[in-house]
């Protein structure tokens, strides 16, 4: 294809020259503001810009699509755009942007997670009226405590597909309650976990990962009441107190279900 | 082999020389690859078990930000090969894409050091957590297509010696230009989504 006419449309090595530097100069500014805490908030579309202009100059310039058939152009085009949108789509399928995780500074809690992780589990249970006796969610202990009132709360599974038949209960505060959760899957075991909301979902479902001997539950002081593992068809009651304040969500914490498997808990006062 | 271009001005329904338009087809489905090894990188962010490494801890910005402009300006030299090739000076030709093919071969140095430091400095290997998992699997993919790009080079380094690679063969330097260069630009998006931004948002 490097066909005489081809080459007269072509950059002279001056231009070739000139976007390396610039290639060059893109990175070395990347690196200096990533250094600015003033841009920490527009450091992401900074950085998306940014790579967005290297990568176009290299496609456009180097590989010369911008002098070459169109129909180039399109196949490379069409893979490009397929591929940012199944990253975006697997993204929010899968709650990692919007949710504060990806591209999110609490992100940068984690690295003195095992330092913090003591701190944070007194700071919720300190919401909380009751502990122990719920974390054990031994329904005829707590059920001793003398409260105003027991209702029942129920939620299902949306067949075998991993969700809540509900995305959001709500109950009041400092109320007795029970929660019967009834498991309409063909073959998945489910359980029903009540955590904190925030990142805490996810810590507790990662840590349950490595809990297989107690039903995928971990031994976390932020769990407020769990059901037990519960197998497809069959029903599982967990009764606890309702926090008095704090904003909390339920979850599956078998492993993998917690991506989807997921609800927001209302405190009503 | 030798006859590569001579005939390339054989009728096809496009125009186009079908090998340069089977290179293109290969690198948009390279972008669907290279695009769910970093979705899948960027779905598991941040649920790495508690306690073991994470990307912010473990990432050496000073040394990547290196390797990668190694990796931009072998680009430059991998264009500038293409550009002397295409004017009949195959003795440019072989400086500079021996320049390129050094400079890829640096790149997979620091890789490999890379690697190597996480390993054994901070115990992060692809079975310690899904950081682990996900960043050894996308990046180590993109080293094994650098490697791909250095033995192609190379390749193309010793057959211009046989007298063979001519100013018709252009073709031939151009696909595996369009390849190298495809890598750069992966490279752009790995260390932009991979090392900047989890970086940049945590600073």
């Amino acid at each position: 294809m490097a066909s005489s006419h081809e080459e007269a449309t072509h950059p002279t090595p001056a231009t070739y020259a000139k976007i390396a530097v610039t290639l060059g100069l893109i990175t070395a500014f990347e690196v200096l503001i990533l250094y600015v805490d003033a841009l920490t908030s527009f450091i992401i579309p900074i950085f998306i810009i940014l790579s967005t202009v290297k990568f176009a100059m290299v496609a456009m310039f180097y590989m010369h699509l911008k002098f070459d058939n169109k129909l180039f152009t399109l196949f490379f085009a069409s893979g490009v755009i397929l591929a940012t949108f199944v990253i975006f789509c697997l993204m929010l399928l899968f709650g990692a942007i919007g949710n504060g995780r990806y591209g999110s500074p609490e992100v940068a809690t984690e690295i003195s997670h095992t330092e913090t992780h003591s701190d944070k589990a007194h700071d919720s249970t300190d919401k909380t009226v009751t502990t122990d006796s719920d974390y054990d969610t031994d329904a005829s202990k707590t059920n001793d405590v003398v409260v105003a009132s027991t209702s029942i709360i129920e939620i299902g599974t949306n067949g075998d597909q991993l969700s809540f038949d509900q995305t959001k209960m709500s109950a009041q505060a400092g109320e007795q309650v029970t929660v019967s959760f009834v498991n309409s899957a063909g073959a998945q075991q489910h359980n029903w976990v009540l955590v904190p909301a925030g990142p805490a979902r996810l810590e507790i479902a990662t840590l349950g990962m490595t809990a297989a001997t107690t039903g995928w539950v971990p031994d976390d002081h932020r769990i407020i009441a769990h059901t037990n593992l519960i197998n497809p068809g069959e029903t599982g009651e967990v009764s606890f107190q309702v926090p008095s304040e704090g904003s909390y969500e339920f979850v599956c914490t078998f492993p993998g279900h917690s991506f989807t498997m997921f609800g927001e808990f209302e405190i009503t006062q | 082999m030798a006859n590569i271009t001579e005939h390339m001005e054989h009728e096809t329904t496009t125009g186009l020389d079908h090998r340069k338009l089977l290179i293109w087809a290969f690198l948009g489905s390279e972008c669907m690859f290279f695009g769910s090894l970093i979705a899948t990188y960027l779905v598991y962010y941040g649920q790495g078990l508690p306690g073991t490494p994470t990307p912010v801890q473990v990432l050496d910005i000073p040394t990547t930000s290196t390797s990668t402009f190694v990796l931009l300006m072998s680009s430059f030299m991998m264009v500038m090969s293409y550009n002397s090739i295409s004017k009949g000076n195959v003795k440019n030709f072989r400086i500079w894409i021996l320049c390129t093919a050094i400079l890829g071969a640096t790149f997979l140095g620091f890789q490999f050091y890379e690697f190597k430091e996480f390993a054994t400095h901070y115990g992060l290997t692809p079975r310690t957590n899904l950081f682990g998992t996900t960043f050894f699997t996308t990046t180590g993919f993109h080293g094994a297509h650098v490697t791909v790009g250095v033995i192609w080079l190379m390749s193309l380094f010793f057959y211009s010696f046989k007298g063979d690679l001519t100013k018709d063969h252009g073709l031939m330097v151009d696909i595996a230009a369009l390849y190298w260069h495809f890598v750069d630009v992966v490279w752009i998006v790995i260390f932009t989504m991979i090392y900047l931004i989890p970086v940049g948002v945590s600073s």
